[in-house]
């Protein structure tokens, strides 16, 4: 069924109750709607006021909408005995002043405008309504988002209004060629849809195709933004994320600078932003508002710790289990001595701590926090504890599992993290198989799925690859700004390449 | 058309899981695990005693071989229950090692033959020392003693090589001092050079096979057993052309080629020590404390004859006098001790080049290298039979001492 | 006649696709060929004169293609020869990197066998070596080039810390004493160390795609400087620290030389996992680009839809692999490929470029806006 086509002669007609019933029939018998009669003055018409209870704003309903309606109608009626259609006509010139009214002639869009919250007039022997702009603002408070926390930065986050996050992206930035464009998607909820650039940025090529892939998109519903991202992403089969997504504004604002592309979605407060690229998912703000030089070391650190996450058990079971000769003596004794006893080979024991790990994450993860608290201190404590006096699994494993999920939590960006969790246990298998040979195999398969992989016409592996030497100074490094900030990235082919002026 | 490609790529993605399931449900040829190893740290190599044949099955393998010499081979395994992991501390009193003979023809023979009497069969990665017995380096070359060791892919160039002064497997059952295992303690003992120039240079089998590829001769570090106890001391001479043992030097001996080398940059190499020598006029003696040995060798042709100049130039400390007349704030006290160690120097030198010139008749120092080097035709010349030929060519010394200071007390009063 | 879209690259990018092409087998290998072939401790004047020659072919190689821009050497040799030795010519090549291809998958399996696994069977690593493989090799060229920049900033990097760290080993006087027996004496090792460069053709097919192709000559020159300077280190370093007459009696002296790094109670140890990681990336990326260009070769001869050839090919390439029975078998096979490759990259592009001036040719107009033509 596709409740807002023109599949029913749906145009008002000058008879109220057939039209009460029209709208009636569209809406259901849904017990949140009011339909709210009033007498006009003192003439023998009558008006019925549709809304959505909880939806509008009930100060302004009383005492603006229903207000005016009955002063206006109860002195200049009678003053003025003009005809009556013509009186409306004129009333709703007058009530313009009210702030948002208009007028509607189709039963299908008063039915839209009570369900965004609108109030829908409709009155004796008139063929259209007239609609008073209601909808409370129901935003809540800005707060800085729990999944992106910086030690310094902005405190502020998206909300799940669509027009309070373009507004605080026009606060933040404001150059009048950021450009906002709407589109509507959802065959049932209708969702506003917003593309954000700068149009003296951005690449027009990029904004066409990121308009084209939205609206191919035939959903019914996107509920959140993760419905968005799955329909336009470029490969679906690949564990790389291809869409950043994000709740802080100040990431947006940097990446609109940058040439890309924002997409904001009614009803959650991510954004989303394309084309994004591997190394950019290793990425902070926070990198950016550092003194360089930590800047930079954080981001040494979190290059070791994409290696640890990705493959220190991997190399751990290739090394125990197959080439014992590449540790060094003294470890090799004390790693034999610990495994002494433990009865499965190194890649059960290795799965199944990681498989606890990740257990244990989940669950903390969908508890409330208190009690998520508990449950890692348990989990980590107890179960490692106890695995090793049991002998299930060896200290040394304990670590190397510890040490590998402190890790994937370094990442930035939860999403990479995923990508690279699933990662590490490929590799893993592929360790058990066939040792150090088999992680150089799922190496080099995951490089060459790297460099095959695109996110909106950018290779995924930029600005590592292809290679741009004056790139690098923003990837294993931050240099300074003063030198990052002369142009901006290459590889999103702005259109205007300079950040600032400087002498070429 | 989009769904055929999400349907084509879901297939290929089921085939490679199917490949992936089939690889992880076959045998993984290679894994084992490490507690499943014995992890053999040192081994030594001795000339086996004939054993009676028991049976008539063993009498017709030994004759197959026509080799008259089996070969002993002593494999130390670590015991990582005992010195590995939590249960550290030794409570059963048990040795953290475990010493394991086993006889045989050719090395690689005795390895699997050692699986039929040990569970965990051993594992050379972590091989650190091989100590070779006194016989069985007299009487076999070492190219063959340790082909195997050179060859096999579980094995490293780096481990080193001793000679032990009767059999080598005793020095795997001495009593270790500081570490666990003897094996880790010789190792140790070994890379005190920088304390002591009487031990001859750590020498790694890749070495060796160096020195025999290219026929040249060289030391290996002597380990003495006494009472259960190892001391490095001096060196065994063996000649690049017949890879045989020939005989021993002393501790003196050893500090003469060890001077004439010079210090190296490697670690290993670096050479410290002490020389004790008699001021002129006294009779009580001081030590010397090596710090920089800086030395050449360098041959030259006069009249069709070769002639080699040994320059050594010694930096180091005046570290104790016991002569009470003493004054080392004088410089020409200074100049008498250099003087002493100069001639106690070339002493030791000069006794060092007699020994191996006259007596085992081999160049050991590299004297050969150097004419290669400077002289390359002369070299030519002479190659095929150097050994010989070095042990009638003179060599002279040229030697410089410099004493640079005699730390916190120069003078009885 | 389906075939995957290549978008065109910059000169650097086709520099590092050839220097990762040449560099592969022979690392491992050249110290003892030239301990074998000459002799004395100077043949590294051998790899520097190889260098030179190699260069300068290489400079004919893109002196010729920049005569057919937008065309590749399958495409165009039929412009100076002919259809018909054209083709041959083009077989000649294709049979070449299917062969050098299948060499590739076979020695990086006995190097797997041993330092890896022993007891692993071959065909199972050199099975797994080729289907990896073949998943970047579909992606195109685009892809191949792509990864060859991914991997050989790695690849420096770990080659020169190795140098580096085995400092301690090398011993001046081993690579003493200098041109012992004349200057003649090292001419057998020329051609020998020529192999070891081979793969540099891979420009013939290539420059067609590289935008600025004219602008290519420099940084060509200084890759194959820097493989120049990475194999006289390397022969350097190896014969340094190993001395000449045991380099000549192992298997792959550089391994070797590799293992005899070692620093006790560090975190590592040894080295050699690593340098065996990058040799194998290496060896990978040198058989990516044998499959393509055979690929493309039978692709653009046939006309079958280049995907299929690949796949096609890999069974082809797998049976050749298993072909030798030995290790020596394998290298004697590898001696032949690199002999007959260096002939031909010699000889095939020099009297191709001398015909292609002698007839005048090109006489259409290439103009450089059609893109490039497959």
């Amino acid at each position: 069924m596709k409740p807002f086509t023109k599949s029913h002669p749906s145009d008002l007609v000058p008879v109220l109750s057939d039209n009460l019933q029209h709208i009636l029939n569209l809406l259901g018998n849904s017990s949140d709607i009011v339909f709210k009669e009033m007498s006009l003055g003192r003439t023998e018409r009558k008006a019925v006021a549709i809304y959505a209870k909880g939806m509008v704003d009930q100060q302004f309903l009383l005492n603006q909408v229903f207000g005016v309606i009955s002063r206006s109608f109860l002195t200049e009626v009678e003053e003025n005995p003009l005809p009556y259609s013509e009186h409306l006509k004129d009333f709703t010139r007058n009530a313009s002043t009210l702030g948002d009214v208009s007028q509607v002639t189709r039963a299908d869009q008063c039915v839209s405008e009570i369900l965004a919250g609108n109030t829908c007039v409709l009155f004796d022997d008139y063929n259209s309504a007239i609609v008073f702009g209601t909808a409370k603002d129901n935003s809540r408070q800005q707060e800085e988002p729990a999944s992106e926390a910086l030690v310094r930065g902005p405190r502020i986050g998206f909300v799940e209004e669509v027009s309070e996050n373009t507004a605080i992206l026009r606060r933040r930035l404001k150059d009048p060629h950021l450009t906002f464009e709407s589109l509507f998607l959802g065959r049932r909820a209708r969702k506003e849809v917003v593309i954000c650039y700068l149009r003296d940025v951005a690449k027009p090529d990029l904004v066409n195709e990121v308009r084209q892939r939205i609206q191919k998109i035939d959903i019914d519903d996107p509920i959140e933004s993760g419905y968005v991202e799955n329909y336009i992403q470029d490969n679906p089969f690949s564990p790389f994320p291809q869409v950043q997504n994000t709740e802080r504004p100040d990431r947006v604002e940097g990446a609109l600078l940058e040439g890309r592309v924002a997409i904001l979605i009614e009803g959650t407060p991510f954004a989303l932003i394309v084309p994004v690229t591997f190394p950019m998912l290793m990425q902070s703000p926070e990198d950016y508002y550092d003194r360089w030089i930590p800047a930079s070391l954080i981001r040494l650190l979190r290059t070791l710790a994409l290696f640890f996450a990705l493959f220190l058990p991997a190399l751990y079971v290739a090394l125990v289990s197959y080439h014992q000769g590449l540790i060094p003596t003294k470890l090799a004794i004390s790693i034999a001595g610990t495994r002494e006893g433990v009865p499965f080979p190194t890649i059960v024991e290795a799965l199944f701590m990681e498989i606890t790990i990740e257990l244990l994450r989940e669950a903390g993860l969908r508890l409330p926090k208190p009690v998520g608290q508990a449950v890692g201190i348990v989990g980590g404590l107890v179960i490692g504890q106890s695995a090793v006096e049991a002998g299930i699994v060896s200290p040394i494993m304990v670590i190397v599992v510890a040490l590998t999920a402190i890790s994937s939590f370094a990442f930035p960006q939860y999403p990479a993290a995923i990508a690279i969790r699933l990662l590490r246990f490929a590799m893993m298998l592929a360790a058990s198989i066939f040792g150090l040979y088999g992680i150089i195999l799922v190496f080099v398969l995951i490089t060459s799925h790297m460099v095959r992989l695109h996110s909106f016409g950018i290779n995924y592996a930029a600005p590592y690859v292809p290679t741009r030497m004056y790139s690098w100074k923003d990837l294993f490094l931050r240099l300074p700004l003063q030198t990052l900030l002369k142009n901006r990235p290459a590889m999103f082919k702005p259109i205007d390449r300079r950040r600032s002026d400087h002498p070429k | 058309m989009k769904t055929n490609r999400l349907k084509a790529k879901s297939r290929r993605i089921l085939a490679a899981l199917l490949i992936l399931s089939a690889l992880v449900t076959s045998s993984c040829w290679d894994r084992r695990e490490i507690e499943e190893l014995g992890i053999v740290i040192g081994m030594s190599v001795d000339h086996a005693r004939q054993k009676q044949q028991t049976s008539e099955e063993e009498k017709q393998f030994v004759h197959r071989h026509k080799k008259l010499l089996p070969i002993s081979i002593t494999y130390q395994i670590v015991n990582p229950k005992i010195i590995g992991g939590s249960t550290r501390g030794n409570p059963t009193n048990q040795k953290p090692y475990i010493n394991i003979t086993s006889s045989g023809d050719t090395a690689f023979q005795i390895v699997r033959e050692t699986s039929t009497r040990i569970g965990r069969p051993p594992f050379f990665m972590h091989l650190k020392i091989i100590i070779l017995g006194e016989e069985v380096s007299r009487k076999v070359d070492l190219t063959q003693l340790l082909n195997f060791n050179l060859r096999d892919t579980e094995m490293r160039r780096t481990v080193y090589l001793t000679i032990a002064d009767g059999k080598g497997k005793e020095v795997l059952e001495t009593s270790p001092k500081n570490e666990d295992l003897p094996s880790f303690e010789l190792l140790s003992l070994i890379n005190n050079l920088a304390k002591t120039i009487h031990i001859a240079q750590p020498i790694s089998i890749g070495t060796v096979s160096e020195h025999l590829s290219a026929d040249t001769s060289f030391c290996v570090p002597r380990v003495v057993i006494h009472q259960k106890e190892m001391k490095l001391a001096g060196a065994a001479i063996v000649s690049g052309k017949t890879g045989k043992m020939l005989g021993w030097i002393g501790e003196e001996e050893t500090a003469g080629i060890n001077l004439i080398q010079g210090t190296g940059k490697s670690e290993e190499g670096h050479k410290g020590g002490i020389i004790e020598a008699v001021i002129k006029g006294s009779s009580e003696p001081f030590s010397f404390e090596i710090g920089k040995i800086h030395s050449k060798i360098i041959p030259s042709v006069k009249n069709g004859q070769l002639s080699f100049k040994v320059s050594i130039k010694m930096e180091g400390r005046l570290g104790e006098d016991w002569y009470l007349n003493e004054d080392a704030f004088k410089e020409d006290y200074l100049q008498k001790v250099n003087a002493a160690v100069k001639k106690r120097i070339e002493e030791i030198v000069t006794n060092t080049l007699k020994k191996t010139q006259k007596e085992y008749r081999v160049d050991v120092a590299g004297f050969g290298k150097q004419l290669h080097i400077h002289n390359p035709k002369e070299w030519k010349k002479r190659k095929e039979n150097w050994d010989e030929e070095f042990s009638r060519i003179p060599v002279s010394l040229d030697v410089t001492v410099k004493t640079e200071e005699f730390a916190l007390k120069g003078k009885k009063r | 006649m389906s075939s995957l879209p290549i978008s065109p690259f910059s000169p650097i990018q086709l520099t590092i696709t050839t220097v990762s092409t040449i560099i592969g087998v022979a690392i491992l290998t050249l110290p003892r060929v030239l301990a074998e072939e000459v002799g004395t401790p100077d043949v590294w004047i051998d790899v520097l004169l190889a260098g030179i020659i190699v260069a300068i072919t290489s400079m004919i190689c893109l002196h010729l293609s920049n005569r057919f821009p937008g065309e590749t050497f399958y495409i165009y040799n039929r412009h100076i020869v002919g259809k018909v030795l054209g083709a041959l010519i083009s077989v000649l090549y294709i049979v070449n990197y299917i062969t050098f291809g299948a060499f590739e998958a076979r020695v990086q399996a006995e190097v797997v066998r041993h330092f890896l696994l022993d007891e692993t069977p071959l065909e199972i690593t050199i099975l797994a070596f080729l289907l990896v493989g073949l998943y970047l090799v579909a992606g195109g060229l685009n892809a191949i080039i792509r990864i060859n920049q991914f991997y050989f900033p790695i690849t420096l990097l770990i080659v020169f810390t190795i140098l580096f760290l085995n400092w301690k080993n090398f011993e001046f006087d081993n690579v003493r004493p200098f041109l012992e027996n004349g200057p003649t004496a090292l001419v057998p090792g020329i051609f020998p160390t020529a192999q070891a460069f081979s793969g540099f053709d891979v420009i013939l097919f290539l420059a067609a795609y590289t935008r600025n192709a004219k602008k290519s000559a420099l940084p060509l020159l200084l890759g194959i400087g820097l493989v120049t300077l990475i194999y006289m280190t390397i022969v350097v370093m190896v014969i340094g620290s190993l001395t000449l007459n045991e380099v000549a009696t192992l298997t792959w002296p550089t391994m070797e030389f590799v293992k005899q790094i070692e620093f006790p109670g560090a975190f590592f140890e040894h080295f050699e996992i690593f340098f065996i990681t990058v040799w194998l990336l290496n060896m990978f990326t040198t058989f990516f680009i044998n499959l393509y260009l055979a690929s493309l070769g039978i692709h653009l001869l046939l006309g079958w839809n280049i995907k299929l050839v690949m796949f096609m090919l890999l069974p082809v390439i797998y049976g050749i692999a298993l072909f030798p029975k030995d290790l020596n078998a394998t290298l004697e096979l590898g001696k032949s490929i690199g002999f007959v490759s260096v002939l031909m990259s010699t000889t095939i592009p020099l009297s191709l470029l001398l015909l292609a001036r002698v007839r005048n040719l090109p006489k259409r107009d290439y103009s450089l806006k059609e893109g490039p033509r497959t």
